[in-house]
This record gives structure tokens, C-alpha cells and sequence, in this order.
């Protein structure tokens, strides 16, 4: 009797460790967003009081399973109580799929596929300050890309950091930081 | 004789604040007659019905987990949510069954199994990025009552018939509901290069125009 027992548990375990290999085997999605080889932020459009720049970010999909974007947003991480000169809203813009509103679709990255996604920030100037001298006293402004991602794995949230240094802005707002 | 003429109907995106049957009244006015079928896009006719559910709704159990790791990840059961917006609608015990099943099945030539007895919601759930925006976020299921919905929908609009029609740009084209007198697979083949467009062009209903002596016509 204890025999058959053993048998019995000796083929359940060997068929539990043979199911967690074959799922291992088959592997989850991977979203890797190359925050280190995103492109130079660029400037888009630029108003008498706003500029609006963007950089584009590489998310790879690394695993073995098609994973999904569903929702992805820009948080600049300006607090008034470290400047105040300047207001920051941001975007998120898949590549080649331009859009007037601030809506993201959902997109699907199949294994071992990228898709890109335009980290976008309007800047504007406030206090009634023109845009130049405003910027002339910014400081380095940090985007949270935040993004919803599922596949095998239930949705949830992940978060990478780009920073839009003040000399990369001054640079490509063509003003001279001013020395604060 | 009168051609047959296919003509998508242009809609605003209809929600869950909608009646299908009102809305296909509304904007097929005066372009149907008695002669036509008019089709309507299923997951629109879900939409309608309120069949939708967010992901961040759902109460991810480990067995969705487990088992949505059996489906193809192009399908949409793939992911956790799909299989658990399967198993809240059709019973988690059913649904590992079905699939336990369906995976033997496999293995001895059988086919199919997993769709046969996982139920009817087994082959008509489409995941997020399915549907077009808003409910691009959404798990949308399939209609409810499609035959009564294809009867109202006649009854109301005094055409030749009326299907519900899920159809994509895969050349995938199912009739999921169909009036008496109407040869859905007829239908569905006139649909198969998805006269209902893409996401951006907004026609989730399509005009049979002449369909009754195209049918006779064998």
C-alpha cells in the first residue's frame, strides 16, 4: 500500500516539475525600455511662450511571450517649490501613431520585437516671464515614463526615469542659463 | 435584376449608454429596404449590451494564471485577464476542464475540445487592443442574445434579415447571429475583406444591399 502511494506521489511531483519546465521553457514577455539609448530630446514646436520637446524611446521586448502596452503617460516632476517659472505637462506618443488628443491605444510588442514611444514635454512660460528668460533660470527636469504592461503576467505598472538636463534645454532653447 | 452593393453605415462610437436597436434605426434611415440585410459588428453590439470589462476590474485568480499559459499569446485568452473574463462567465472548474481536455485532445487528433466545452464565450472574448478606442482597454465579450437581437433588429427595420457579424482584417468572418430565411454563410463570405473597416473609420454596421435576389440567385 505504501508503495502505491509513493508511486502515486513520485509521478505527481515528476509531473509538476515537467509542467514548471515546460512553462520556464516557454518563457513570459520582457518589456525593456532602453532608457539609456533613447535618442537626444528635440524640439517639436515652439511658441512665443511654450516649447515642446521630445525624445524617442526604444521599449524591447525581450522575453519569449507577446506583451502589452496598454497605457503609457509622461509625468514631469517639476514641483513649484523648486521652480516655479515654468509649467511641465507631458505625453506619451507611440512612434508613427500621431495623435491631437492625449490618448495612448493599447499596443501589442511581439517577442523579440520594439516598438517606439515618444516621451513628450510642453513647457510653458509663467508669471507673465517670457519663454527665454524663463527658461534661462530651469532647472533639470526628470519625465517619469509610466507605463501599464501585461502579457502572461497580470497587468501592472512600471516606471522609468529620463532627466531633460537644464543645459540640454538651454542648448536647444538657444538662451544661457543664467547663474542662480 | 438589382446588384448586390455592400454600403458600410458611418456611426459615432456607440457605448453601453446605446441601444443597438435604435441606433441601427437611426442611421439607416432611409438606405435600407426590404429587400436588404443589414449587419452589425458584434463586439459593437457587446459594447451596447454592456458586455465589457476592464482588466483592472478583475480578480486575477492563480488558476487564470496558470491556464492562460496553455493558449497561443496571439490569442485572447493569452493573458490572465482574458482567461479569468472567460472563467467569470462560463466557471473557472469549466473552463481548466475544457482546456485539460482540449490539451489531451490534441495529443490523440482531436481538435477543438477546449472550444467545444469551454463555452459559447470561449471563442467570442476579445482582449485589450481588440476593440477599437475607447474599449481598446477593455475585454469585450460576446452578445448576448444575438437571435433575438437579429429578430429585433428585422422586425424594427423591415428588411429581408439582419445578422451579427464578427469579422476582421485576418480575413476571419463568422456570423454569430442571423435571422430565419437568411444564409449566414453567405453573409459572412460577402464580409470576409471587413467592409466594417478599421478602428478609425467608425462603421460597425454594413448594408446588404439586394441581398434577397442574390441569395435566390443561388
Amino acid at each position: 500500500m505504501l508503495d502505491v502511494i509513493n508511486i502515486v506521489l513520485l509521478v505527481i511531483v515528476a509531473g509538476l516539475i515537467m509542467m514548471q519546465l515546460y512553462l520556464s521553457k516557454l518563457g513570459i514577455e520582457k518589456v525593456v525600455p532602453r532608457v539609456d539609448s533613447r535618442e537626444p530630446f528635440e524640439v517639436r514646436e515652439q511658441t512665443e511662450n511654450s516649447l515642446l520637446l521630445s525624445t524617442k524611446i526604444e521599449f524591447a521586448n525581450e522575453g519569449k511571450q507577446c506583451a502589452t502596452i496598454m497605457d503609457c503617460m509622461v509625468r514631469p516632476q517639476l514641483p513649484y517649490e523648486q521652480y516655479d517659472g515654468i509649467e511641465a505637462r507631458g505625453k506619451a506618443e507611440l512612434d508613427g501613431a500621431k495623435r491631437e488628443d492625449d490618448y495612448f491605444e493599447a499596443v501589442l510588442i511581439q517577442k523579440q520585437e520594439s516598438i517606439f514611444i515618444h516621451a513628450m514635454v510642453r513647457l510653458t512660460a509663467r508669471k507673465g516671464q517670457d519663454l527665454k528668460t524663463a527658461l534661462a533660470h530651469m532647472v533639470d527636469l526628470p519625465l517619469d515614463v509610466i507605463y501599464m504592461e501585461t502579457g502572461r503576467t497580470p497587468w501592472h505598472y512600471s516606471k522609468v526615469r529620463v532627466v531633460l538636463t537644464a543645459q540640454e534645454l538651454a542648448s536647444l532653447a538657444g538662451v544661457e542659463l543664467a547663474d542662480d | 435584376m438589382a446588384e448586390l452593393e455592400i454600403v458600410p453605415v458611418p456611426t459615432r462610437i456607440l457605448t453601453d449608454k446605446d441601444n443597438i436597436i435604435d441606433c441601427v434605426e437611426k442611421y439607416t434611415k432611409g438606405k435600407i429596404g426590404e429587400n436588404d440585410v443589414i449587419s452589425v459588428a458584434e463586439s459593437v453590439v457587446a459594447i451596447t449590451q454592456g458586455r465589457l470589462v476592464r482588466p483592472e476590474d478583475l480578480q486575477i485568480s492563480g488558476l487564470a494564471q496558470f491556464c492562460c499559459r496553455f493558449i497561443p499569446d496571439y490569442g485572447s485568452l493569452a493573458s490572465p485577464h482574458g482567461m479569468q473574463s472567460l472563467m467569470d462567465v462560463e466557471g473557472k472548474w469549466r473552463v481548466a476542464f475544457a482546456l485539460f481536455a482540449g490539451f489531451f485532445g490534441k495529443i490523440i487528433g482531436q481538435n477543438g475540445l477546449f472550444y467545444k466545452w469551454g463555452g459559447e464565450q470561449t471563442a467570442l472574448i476579445d482582449d485589450v487592443t481588440g476593440t477599437m478606442p475607447p474599449f481598446d482597454k477593455y475585454i469585450v465579450y460576446g452578445p448576448k442574445n444575438p437571435e433575438e437581437v437579429v429578430k429585433k433588429l428585422k422586425e424594427r427595420l423591415g428588411c429581408f434579415g439582419a445578422v451579427i457579424a464578427d469579422v476582421n482584417d485576418l480575413k476571419r468572418s463568422r456570423i454569430v447571429g442571423v435571422t430565419e430565411g437568411v444564409d449566414g454563410e453567405k453573409v459572412a463570405h460577402l464580409l470576409i475583406d471587413n467592409p466594417f473597416g478599421n478602428a478609425s473609420q467608425k462603421t460597425p454596421i454594413v448594408i446588404l444591399k439586394n441581398f434577397k435576389q442574390y441569395q435566390q440567385q443561388g
